[in-house]
């Protein structure tokens, strides 16, 4: 995002009055809540209402990423990224085979991580461990593309007047010290500035991108005599790529430890169950309105290659911010929406982080014996660390950020079975589901690493989850040739 | 001894979306509907709603999948309310305001 002309002092001003507001925030959930025990600081003692946990389900779901990273992927795809909507709706159609059961049940037991409901089920520490390493790497993974999105966000647009070590470093510190005075509850509260401000920030990208365009309604006869291949039917691979897509990601998404953590969080099973029906419309106004602003790029800003393009976000606020007074100010809207989207998603998968390593870790295999008290002050200070950690590699980003998208996904959703198989089918086993997973992660891993793949537009991830599923299958019917087994917790 | 029963049958009035198989089904349909596999390569024209045919399709789909889904949310999904709202009615008549 070169020579931005508007950002500068503007810039830092809205971001300062967002990190103030976001401290106070957190001021306040940290004087207001309980976060001395666990499941107090890591799932708000199973207490957001509807309004927040709404804010909290959509900021944490839709990061930087979204707002920086899609438009120019609608601008080299055309209208097959249409797929960014329908693939964000089917996160929460997969919450629906096992956010309902799992919700009871994470009342009934106390579950403040989701290695919790794996140990609960299957009792094996192998399964628990290996659940485990797949968790943390992909929060990694996740918490990495937010510090990078930092860094493209804010250097970016406020055209180096902020420099990216400077901006990254200061909301990094901002973010851990509203997470470590109020846990999920801070974070949440957080969140409903965040996601107000993202919404707003969105609003603002297309009211910006129509104004230059003068209108969408040429925009397809304009495409159809410059573009053709972008708007017409996609090859066959890429349509199955869209379908394969849908299934990875809503799978994949919904399965994330931060994911599972907000539904242990709500207060109500009419809390969650109408947050979520919210949710499943969130797709049109914000994936939906950024396909648009990357379909108009293409008009505005012909010819951009794939590094030019992945510019583009800052290209059209440049341009819109220099018309007048009204649009410079929607375009440091679109700035603190941009920064607010990547803090809610960076503080929620650092929180998971924290809640995994504490709890499931140090609280199970390094100090058994330790105190509700002491492990929350371990998960705040793996917080810390790993935030520090991961800057360093941040410093020296890998590829476009949609390609560390993916990559995490691959490994994540082979972590489907053991929640939504494992919630219901009572002949699944532990050896299998370990087995399965093993394989899968490997096998999806070992493809992206060696660049096999996509297979006819299915991407690796997917064919590593197949290959779970049938381990476990089998496994677990040739290992219960008898029947149910008895030893098996029941989940009803 | 006989471990072969049958799933137990839910309370009266309970509702689970994974206990009705034909839910995912219709989702599923509804997805594959908005694939646009089903056109040969390229093909822009009709235009409906100024939008190449294939397109309008997969975002009525779009529209139909939110839809849905958001209906068996708030319809098909029954599990805990009851009980959550007699405990926090009775709560409030206690007087406990936690």
């Amino acid at each position: 995002m070169n020579d931005l002309i508007f950002a500068g002092p503007s810039g830092i001003a809205i971001l300062c009055a967002y990190a103030v507001v976001m401290l106070l925030i957190g001021w306040y959930a940290g004087r207001s809540g309980n976060t001395g025990t666990a499941r107090g600081y890591f799932t708000a003692g199973g207490g957001l209402g509807m309004v927040t946990l709404f804010f909290t389900l959509y900021a944490t779901q839709y990061s930087g990423n979204s707002v920086v990273g899609y438009p120019p992927q609608a601008y080299r795809e055309g209208f097959l990224w249409w797929q960014s909507v329908p693939f964000m709706i089917a996160v929460i159609a997969v919450y629906l085979l096992f956010a309902p059961r799992l919700y009871v049940l994470a009342k009934q037991k106390g579950f403040v991580t989701p290695t919790d409901f794996v140990r609960d089920r299957f009792g094996s520490t192998r399964l628990s461990l290996l659940t485990i390493a797949l968790m943390l790497w992909g929060l990694g993974n996740y918490v990495l593309e937010q510090l990078v999105a930092m860094g493209h966000g804010i250097a970016g647009l406020t055209g180096e007047t902020i420099p990216y070590e400077i901006g990254v470093i200061g909301f990094i510190v901002v973010m851990l010290a509203y997470s470590w005075t109020g846990g999920m509850r801070a974070i949440a509260m957080t969140d409903v500035m965040q996601g107000t401000a993202m919404l707003v920030g969105i609003g603002a990208l297309l009211a910006g991108a129509v104004y230059l365009t003068g209108g969408l309604g040429t925009l397809t006869t304009y495409l159809a005599d410059t573009s053709p291949e972008l708007v017409g039917v996609p090859e066959t691979a890429d349509a199955v790529n869209w379908f394969a897509m849908i299934v990875m990601i809503g799978f994949g998404a919904a399965v994330y430890p931060h994911a599972i953590q907000r539904v242990y969080s709500a207060r109500s099973e009419r809390t969650l169950k109408r947050s979520l029906a919210f949710m499943a419309w969130m797709p049109l106004v914000t994936t939906g309105v950024v396909f648009v602003v990357g379909i108009a790029g293409i008009q505005l800003f012909p010819g951009l290659d794939t590094a030019a393009s992945e510019q583009l976000v800052g290209l059209i606020a440049n341009e819109v911010a220099a018309t007048n007074v009204l649009f410079y100010l929607l375009m440091i809207l679109l700035f603190g929406g941009i920064v607010c989207a990547i803090v809610s998603t960076a503080d929620s998968a650092v929180l998971a982080f924290s809640s995994v390593v504490s709890s499931d870790l140090y609280g199970r295999y390094i100090a058994p014996g330790a105190s509700d008290r002491r492990k929350v002050v371990v998960g705040k200070l793996v917080g810390v660390a790993m935030v520090f950690g991961l800057l360093a590699i941040a410093w020296n980003p890998p590829g476009t950020l949609f390609s560390i998208f993916v990559l995490k996904f691959e490994l994540i959703v082979q972590l489907a079975p053991v929640f939504i198989l494992g919630l219901y089918w009572k002949r699944m086993t532990a050896g299998p589901t370990f087995w399965g997973m093993l394989v899968g992660a490997l096998v999806a891993g070992g493809a992206t690493l060696i660049g096999w793949g996509p297979f006819y537009g299915v991407p690796a991830g997917l064919v590593g989850l197949a290959a779970n599923v049938t381990i476990v299958v089998i496994g677990s019917l040739l290992l219960t040739r008898d029947g149910v087994r008895d030893d098996v917790p029941a989940t009803r | 001894m006989d471990h072969r029963r049958s799933a137990p049958t839910p309370p009266p009035g309970e509702r689970e979306p994974i206990r009705s198989p034909w839910l995912f089904a219709v989702l599923l349909a509804i997805v594959l509907a908005g694939t646009p596999v089903w056109y040969p390569t390229g093909l822009i024209e009709p235009l409906v709603f100024g939008v190449p045919f294939w397109f309008a399709i997969s975002v009525a789909s779009t529209l139909a999948f939110a839809g849905f889904v958001s209906w068996i949310c708030l319809r098909r999904w029954n599990i805990a309310e009851a009980a959550e709202t007699a405990e926090a009615a009775a709560a409030a008549d206690r007087g406990d305001d936690r």
